[in-house]
């Protein structure tokens, strides 16, 4: 379905909602929530696919219980649902990190065996976390430097906050020449990539 | 997403949707209960597959005290397959249960005789 689709299927449900259209709802389960669940499961591959349907599920029965405070006119239903989805996923990994983090002074005193599986859990959500910038950064760097393997290994030391020329010189294979060249030819590819980072997260 | 991972993720929306009254799940759940219906018994009442069950547990619950009652039993029964009178009836029951308690096995089988009888939302 294109854009434009989405969107009059987006507003039909809506005004269907309004309207007091019994069958409404379930209609939107059926497309908007199925999609959003797909779509988040898509974007956050290593968070719990519970959580993404908890999240889902709210925001979509969170809106067919007050349709009034979709503005049509700001956002497409899609995008509105798939915002408060992803807050209140933000929230509930929040919310985790913050329940793990809190217990873990217990560990010394009495709950020492059950310590061992919350500090498992607590494990894994922070290398999940990881894993999620990980990935964000990795199609971030795809994004900028496409399938160019020499601009991917200068971004990756970019964002290693590598600062020796030495280590940009040898990925670009200039070691030979004086180190003033060296210098500048590096200044160069690392100010082009620097611009097109900072495009690409204003585009975010 | 397979047909199978759909299913099951409507399946478990409409479960979630019990706790809300605005979803007709919560009513087929309270009647499920009172009258100790399996899903598939639940299906059966209705005449209509298990998985349409599912959808039209996440429709809008009609209120039998509201003036669009009729139109919203119809407009459901028509979407589903079913005639109105079934979701009339057990919805005239599940705010009976609900208000006063009313679950003596007698009211349920008046309940029953009277399903029986025609009724105006047909």
């Amino acid at each position: 379905m294109s854009d434009a689709e989405w969107q009059q299927k987006g507003l039909d449900l809506h005004y269907r909602l309004l309207q007091g259209d019994p069958t409404a709802q379930s209609d939107l389960f059926e497309t908007f929530f199925l999609n959003l669940v797909a779509d988040l499961k898509k974007k956050y591959p290593n968070v719990d696919t519970d959580l993404i349907s908890d999240a889902a599920y709210q925001a979509s029965a969170n809106y067919v219980d007050n349709p009034q405070l979709f503005d049509p006119t700001r956002k497409t239903l899609f995008g509105y649902l798939k915002m408060s989805a992803e807050g209140d996923l933000r929230n509930a990994l929040r919310s985790q990190k913050r329940y793990y983090s809190k217990i873990r002074p217990l560990d010394d005193v009495a709950l020492s065996t059950l310590a061992g599986n919350i500090n498992i859990e607590r494990d894994f959500i922070i290398k999940q976390e990881l894993l999620e910038k990980l990935h964000t950064q990795k199609q971030l760097n795809q994004q900028i430097a496409g399938t160019n393997s020499l601009d991917q290994q200068l971004l990756t030391l970019l964002q290693q906050k590598e600062r020796r020329t030495s280590e940009f010189a040898r990925v670009l294979g200039i070691e030979n020449l004086p180190v003033e060249e060296q210098r500048a030819i590096v200044k160069n590819h690392k100010d082009r990539l620097k611009v097109r980072l900072k495009r690409s997260k204003a585009k975010e | 997403m397979s047909p199978e991972e759909r299913e099951n993720l409507l399946k478990y929306a409409a479960k979630r949707s019990i706790e809300r009254p605005t979803f007709l799940a919560s009513a087929l759940e309270i009647y499920r209960q009172y009258e100790q219906l399996d899903e598939a018994g639940l299906a059966n009442y209705f005449g209509i597959p298990t998985t349409q069950l599912t959808r039209l547990a996440l429709s809008r619950r009609p209120d039998p005290d509201s003036p669009t009652f009729r139109q919203d039993v119809t407009a459901i029964a028509q979407r589903y397959g079913f005639p109105p009178v079934k979701l009339a009836n057990l919805l005239r029951r599940v705010t009976a249960y609900e208000e006063g308690g009313t679950t003596a096995p007698g009211f349920l089988m008046a309940a029953r005789d009277r399903e029986d009888e025609p009724e105006d939302e047909e």
